[in-house]
């Protein structure tokens, strides 16, 4: 159901896929002037950039995981999902799944079969790192959802509205989690530092583990370490919160 | 007109500051979320920027200039208040005739309701600072008619985003249903590229400072006024020219789609008072 949402906006839902390949165009065209060819910065080559942005539009949805939870409290809907058989971040975590099916078809798929057109290797590093991607892919997106119910758990006990930590996520995103530009190409040696953080395991890792410019296993537990931590202390914070969630309209 | 334009502003100013008065936790976290959101955009264009020093011909001052700019632009279309955003809406579900029930020319209405000045200080004085910053550090020979050209570029921009969206807008005068959110689709398309665009293939380039004119609103009219390698003298009266064009086509479009209106009125509505 969720998967055919997007076509409710009829022809308009065409606008966003539009500006999901003029980002990605614009992305690919700045790398190619800002490193040259042959040329190694801070680990990547030019090459490697460019397969990391297309990546990373490719899985965009995926390395930047918002469940429709938070404005679901916000306007009253989830009361009745109270009352489903069904942990709340299970349903909402179906039907955010459900909302990249579109996007897959329209604009992922047909990225990584323009990628040659585009000057850009859309394969993975090597066989191994194919592999690994998937792994860590899957593990990005549990961090995401995590994250998403942190914030859910913060709109239920300091009544903020969920376009507030939309805002600061978004700016977090940009700017921590290496699915904009890879956290090694940040200045003032930034990025080794936010590498330790929960927003870099939920994207850089499976796009440096697919391009091969980071070691897998250590990225692999890191993320593995996140997901353990997270979960349980959102499932702790959730438990004491719920009962601050507060309800009214019809 | 002006003074009754001027009351209506003022009106909308003193709601503003009473809204902010009584709802103080909300509206601190409404404003802080705005300069959080902008600021933030503009970060990570800066730091890679930073990094490499520049992002092809552009300087990375130039690019702070140009990410000011941006903000400077959206902050004022934001205390203008969301008509253009929500046009399509009001168009599609009939709630037009709210407006034309009032004793106010209509185009008096668009303009001054939702006029909240003093919810975007914040990011209009970031935008504003830091292209006064970055023109200092580029050096820029600031002159009267240097200064001029940027209000004039900047209300230029403004005016083009605006058009834009009305324009965009206006289909749901012909499309009330399919169109409804067809102004919220269109401002996707315009707001979100804030990178310099030199790089760009030529056609593309042409077709972000004309069809889809995001180029219009920030890396046009900063690569006219810092004069970076790329432009010509005359494109600092580009933006300009394309907010005359913009608005008068948008102004027509509106017009036409008004008669109709005033022909078949919304039919979103069944006698209940339920929405289609």
């Amino acid at each position: 159901m969720a998967a055919f949402g997007p076509l409710s906006d009829g022809l308009w839902a065409a606008f966003s896929v539009a500006v999901r390949f003029v980002r990605v165009l614009i992305l690919l065209a700045i790398w190619r002037t800002l490193i040259p060819p042959d040329v190694v910065v801070s680990g990547y080559r030019l090459g490697a950039v460019l397969t990391y942005s297309l990546v990373a539009e490719v899985f965009s949805a995926q390395l930047n995981v918002r469940t429709p939870i938070g404005a679901a409290l916000w306007n009253g809907t989830i009361a009745t999902r109270f009352t489903w058989p069904m942990p709340l971040a299970t349903q909402y975590a179906a039907e955010m799944v459900g909302d990249w099916a579109l996007p897959m078809v329209l604009v992922s798929a047909p990225l990584l079969l323009l990628a040659p057109l585009l000057g850009v290797d859309p394969l993975p590093a090597s066989a191994a790192n194919l592999a690994l991607f998937p792994v860590s892919l899957g593990l990005a997106m549990a961090i995401g959802i995590a994250i998403d119910m942190a914030s859910t758990v913060l709109i239920a006990r300091i009544d903020l509205g969920p376009w507030v930590l939309n805002a600061a996520r978004a700016v977090v995103h940009a700017i921590c989690s290496g699915a904009w530009v890879p956290l090694a190409l940040l200045p003032f040696h930034l990025g080794s530092l936010f590498a330790w953080l929960p927003f870099a395991s939920a994207a850089s890792a499976p796009l440096r583990i697919y391009t091969g410019t980071g070691d897998p296993l250590p990225l692999l537990a890191l993320q593995l370490a996140w997901v353990i931590a997270l979960t349980v202390a959102v499932r702790v914070a959730w438990n004491v919160s719920r009962e601050k969630v507060a309800l009214y309209g019809g | 007109m002006a003074a009754e334009t001027l009351r209506l502003f003022g009106a909308g100013a003193r709601l503003n500051v009473a809204r902010i008065l009584r709802t103080r936790e909300q509206a601190i976290a409404h404003t802080l979320t705005d300069f959080i959101w902008h600021s933030g955009a503009m970060l990570a264009p800066i730091l890679v920027a930073v990094r490499f020093g520049h992002i092809g011909p552009w300087p990375a001052n130039a690019v702070v200039f140009m990410l000011a700019y941006g903000a400077a632009v959206s902050s004022v279309m934001d205390a203008l208040g969301d008509s253009p955003w929500h046009m399509s809406q009001r168009v599609g579900r009939g709630q037009l005739d709210h407006l034309l029930v009032q004793p106010q020319p209509l185009w008096r209405i668009l303009l001054t309701e939702g006029f909240t000045p003093f919810d975007f200080w914040p990011v209009l004085t970031l935008g504003l600072v830091l292209m006064a910053w970055s023109s200092a550090r580029l050096h820029v020979q600031v002159s009267p008619g240097w200064l001029g050209l940027l209000g004039v570029n900047l209300l230029a921009s403004i005016v083009v985003e605006t058009a834009f969206l009305y324009a965009w807008g206006c289909v749901a005068f012909w499309a009330p249903r399919g169109a409804e959110e067809i102004s919220s689709a269109a401002s996707g398309l315009v707001g979100d590229l804030s990178f310099p665009l030199d790089s760009m293939p030529r056609a593309l380039q042409v077709v972000l400072v004309s069809a889809v004119p995001s180029g219009l609103l920030s890396w046009l009219p900063s690569r006219a006024l810092l004069q970076i390698p790329g432009g010509c003298a005359m494109d600092a009266w580009l933006t300009p020219l394309a907010a005359m064009v913009l608005g008068a086509f948008a102004v027509a479009l509106f017009r036409l789609g008004l008669g109709h209106y005033r022909h078949t009125g919304s039919r979103r509505y069944t006698d209940n008072g339920h929405r289609r």
